[in-house]
């Protein structure tokens, strides 16, 4: 089973525990879906993705407005208005 | 996002679990071999909502004969996959909702009884998977 369909069977169980009112069961599926290594890990994975995307868009963006300043913010918001 | 979502219905579920505790609220759930349920009073009304295991399969001929042995009148409504029957007599009178797992019984009685409710909610949860 991929952790794609053990995410979804276990959401499905979420899902049914909590219409029949088991809160100790719900927090044991969630615990075990949390626990899931793998699952974690392609998390981080993403999540680093978009750090990295989220990096170097504002090294590019750093060039063009002057750095951290409210007016380079602003600029930049207005541009992408325009666009 | 859903990392973050189900921690954050972790949290929650923990803070309802102790706000339900604290007032007494808390719904028992009872485990049987092939099911579990619970019971939501709300007398003359009771609402018995049922889990199934997933590798048990339903009669619901059998739900329908048993409940006419106990002298209910029936209706069933549906085919294959979801399944709604309706059973009354002078004294109770009875919803029955199948979509394997879940099977939701909402059972009025003329006087409220929680042991007969019960009662009856094996009984039809028995003759189901039986």
């Amino acid at each position: 089973m991929t952790p794609e369909q053990r995410v979804l069977n276990g959401l499905n169980e979420v899902k049914d525990n909590l219409w029949l009112g088991d809160i100790k069961k719900t927090r044991e599926i969630i615990d075990n879906i949390l626990s899931d290594r793998e699952l974690v890990r392609k998390h981080l994975d993403s999540f680093q993705e978009v750090r990295r995307s989220f990096e170097m868009v504002k090294e590019k963006v750093k060039e063009q407005y002057k750095k951290g300043s409210f007016e380079y913010e602003y600029l930049y918001q207005r541009n992408l208005r325009n666009e | 996002m859903l990392i973050f979502e189900l921690e954050s219905l972790r949290y929650k579920l923990e803070e309802i679990e102790r706000l339900l505790r604290e007032r007494k609220l808390i719904q028992e759930v009872i485990h049987k071999p092939f099911y579990r349920y619970t019971i939501f009073e709300y007398p003359p009304k009771y609402e018995i909502r049922v889990l199934i295991d997933e590798k048990v399969e339903g009669k619901v001929n059998e739900v329908v004969k048993k409940l006419e042995e106990k002298g209910f009148k029936c209706s069933k409504f549906g085919e294959k996959y979801y399944v709604f029957i309706v059973a009354y007599s002078t004294q109770s009178y009875i919803e029955i909702a199948i979509l394997l797992p879940k099977v939701s019984i909402n059972i009025s009685l003329l006087i409220p009884n929680k042991e007969k409710v019960q009662e009856l909610g094996e009984t039809i949860i028995d003759a189901l998977i039986s």
